[in-house]
């Protein structure tokens, strides 16, 4: 009884019953929808954005964000193009466009630690830089791969069901998700997060975590960089326009906090698969895409009034305790 | 001792936040003049400056003063782009122009009333808050007309999207002077305007001094949407056409004139002055980055970087009054 009581009271709980209605939903507007093919489209789908959340809620739990995510997740995937085109083997490539992602994220850690910047307003200033130099680099075409044996990071496929990306998304959020929740680094993130002065007062150097977070970031969207651009045999200038909006999505929708300090990885995977339910269902329904961009910030408004509510009642239960 | 006084003015003329920013743009016109063989003085690409103006300016100070307050909005461009475009299909219903102009206007005191309800009613995190706003109203603007633009024939829209006093100075231009003028004169000299200040400054001692942090937010958004309104409407008045890209995203380069032009993120500075000096700045940058054919995508990158270098001033400006204190 208690597990069941408890399950009804995780935080988690309303979105997965949201995303189950959701499913059962366009399942009735479009037989095909739960279909083995499409539900493999949609792990695929939910692989970018969600590799990217990772960071981005590490971030929005540490009191930060990085709005030229999505931007760094397109120059890595146009970066490790480069270097394979050029002849770099691929599993050298790897790494070093990894190391490009965390130079990205020492960029933004610069700005924000160094300079005092806002990290939303410096990031927004930044997300244009990066997006202009991809489209001189590219000269805003696709830039093909034609090393096949890269293809297999994208479209691998784990025990003949599962997609790699997938799988690569979960993997992460599972290791991050156990630093989150059981290790000193983790915590002093949510305490840097919830109480930044607190935090300070109890000996935790706040920018030095934050610069670490932003490197963090900076890799992960990397990481879902050069993924998508395996995926789609090609470094594309336009693959990251939507990520970091889609990443913060999920992470709010999820139950992360933007006031920061509160939320975990669990809440971020389901948060990117409703939003991902949410978006490849109204497309299979056949409404026009500008709907799309409609229902997200419609679920970026829902997402944060649920927050909101907790929040209350969090605080409500508080005082009632502090009063009895 | 007159040695002493010359040199103390002349440090003071080289404190002065104003005199830094019209040498900034004297630079910025020398060298783009320079690089271009004189082409950017050229009266024909001055008018283009001019025309350029308009729209930004009504954006900085809905911007501005928002920035002023401490908030912030980034649903700016997407907001006046819907506008434009409801305006314009109110115009093809045939309604006259002022019905049109006016239902225009008010779904953009609407969009900032909304703003302002869940920042102030749902404390909602401005910045967060209106990134959905902005995404909605981005939308809602291409199902107005199913993603399609809306021709506007009109005279009176015409006229003032495309004519010009002298066939120079475009009448539109005039809005925004005198909205520029307006702002800020209420910033300096009226009660309400320097409440903003403080508003914007400390929050929680002006509730304590009795001011009205809550109202002051509630105007500056329905101030802030009605203005970028405007700027959409104005828009698809030149183009004779409401299309859905209008002005999207245009909120940013309004915030990095406000910014150049000495309003500080932080809130609780900066003026009407500065920015319009800010607004010159940018566009005679972003004409000069077209006079001298650099590809658009490194305007993108400039843009970018523009608004770093802006708030790379301003940081340098607050640590230079905190320790002067």
């Amino acid at each position: 009884m208690t597990v069941i009581k408890k399950a009804l009271k995780a935080k988690v709980t309303p979105i997965i019953l949201v995303t189950i209605l959701v499913m059962i939903l366009f399942q009735t507007r479009n037989s095909s929808y739960l279909s083995l093919s499409n539900l493999k489209n949609l792990m695929h789908a939910m692989s970018f954005a969600g590799t990217i959340s990772i960071g981005i809620a590490m971030l929005m739990i540490g009191g930060e964000i990085d709005l030229a995510a999505g931007a760094e997740a397109a120059f890595a995937g146009v970066i490790i193009t480069l270097l394979i085109e050029a002849g770099v083997p691929w599993p050298l490539a790897i790494p070093i466009t990894i190391v490009f992602g965390m130079l990205c994220g020492a960029v933004n850690a610069v700005f924000v630690n160094k300079l005092n910047f806002m990290s939303f307003i410096a990031t927004i200033g930044i997300m244009s830089v990066y997006t202009g130099l991809i489209r001189v680099i590219t000269q805003s075409k696709n830039l093909p791969i034609s090393n096949q044996g890269y293809y297999k990071v994208g479209s691998a496929l784990v025990f003949g069901i599962l997609p790699l990306p997938f799988v690569i998304m979960f993997v992460l959020m599972v290791a991050y998700g156990l630093i989150l929740a059981f290790t000193n680094f983790g915590r002093s993130i949510y305490m840097c997060g919830g109480n930044r002065q607190a935090a300070r007062l109890c000996g935790i150097n706040q920018k030095k975590l934050s610069t670490i977070l932003f490197l963090n970031n900076g890799a992960l969207a990397a990481v879902a960089g050069l993924v998508l651009a395996s995926r789609m045999h090609s470094g594309s200038p336009t693959a990251g326009d939507t990520g970091a909006l889609d990443a913060i999505t999920a992470s709010v929708l999820g139950g992360v906090s933007f006031m920061g300090g509160a939320g975990a990885m669990v809440n971020c995977f389901f948060g990117i698969l409703l939003l991902t339910v949410f978006n490849t269902g109204l497309t299979t329904s056949g409404l026009p895409p500008y709907w799309q961009i409609v229902a997200q910030g419609a679920l970026l408004l829902l997402a944060l009034f649920v927050d909101f509510v907790n929040q209350r009642s969090r605080i409500r239960n508080l005082e009632r305790k502090n009063a009895a | 001792m007159k040695q002493k006084k010359l040199k103390s003015t002349i440090s003071y003329v080289f404190k002065s936040k104003m005199l830094t920013l019209v040498m900034l743009l004297v630079v910025v016109v020398a060298v783009f003049t320079i690089i271009s063989k004189g082409q950017f003085v050229d009266p024909k690409n001055l008018r283009n400056i001019l025309q350029s103006i308009t729209l930004v300016s009504l954006l900085t100070i809905g911007a501005g003063m928002l920035m002023i307050g401490g908030y912030v909005d980034l649903s700016l461009g997407g907001t006046g782009t819907m506008c434009g475009l409801i305006a314009a299909y109110a115009l093809r219903a045939g309604a006259p122009w002022y019905l049109a102009l006016i239902i225009g206007l008010v779904t953009g005191a609407l969009a900032g009333t909304f703003n302002a309800v869940l920042i102030n009613e749902l404390k909602f995190q401005p910045f967060i808050a209106t990134l959905s706003t902005a995404s909605i109203t981005q939308g809602l603007g291409y199902i107005v007309n199913n993603g399609q633009q809306i021709d506007i024939d009109n005279s009176v829209f015409n006229f003032i999207g495309t004519q010009r006093i002298a066939d120079f100075v475009p009448y539109s231009i005039i809005i925004s002077l005198v909205l520029l003028l307006i702002y800020g004169v209420m910033l300096k000299n009226t009660k309400f305007g320097r409440s903003m200040y403080l508003v914007g400054g400390n929050p929680q001692a002006s509730l304590l001094s009795g001011l009205h942090p809550k109202r002051v937010s509630y105007i500056l958004f329905i101030n802030a949407g009605s203005l970028s309104a405007l700027a959409g409407i104005l828009l698809a008045a030149r183009l004779k056409t409401a299309n859905t890209t209008g002005i999207v995203n245009q909120q940013f380069s309004g915030m990095t004139a406000a910014v150049l032009g000495g309003i500080s993120f932080g809130g609780g500075a900066g003026g009407m002055g500065g920015a319009l000096i800010g607004i010159l700045i940018l566009n005679c940058f972003n004409n000069g980055m077209l006079i001298v054919r650099v590809t658009s995508y490194w305007q993108t990158v400039a843009s970018g970087a523009l608004l770093l270098i802006a708030l790379a001033i301003d940081f340098l400006r607050v640590s230079r009054t905190k320790k002067a204190s």
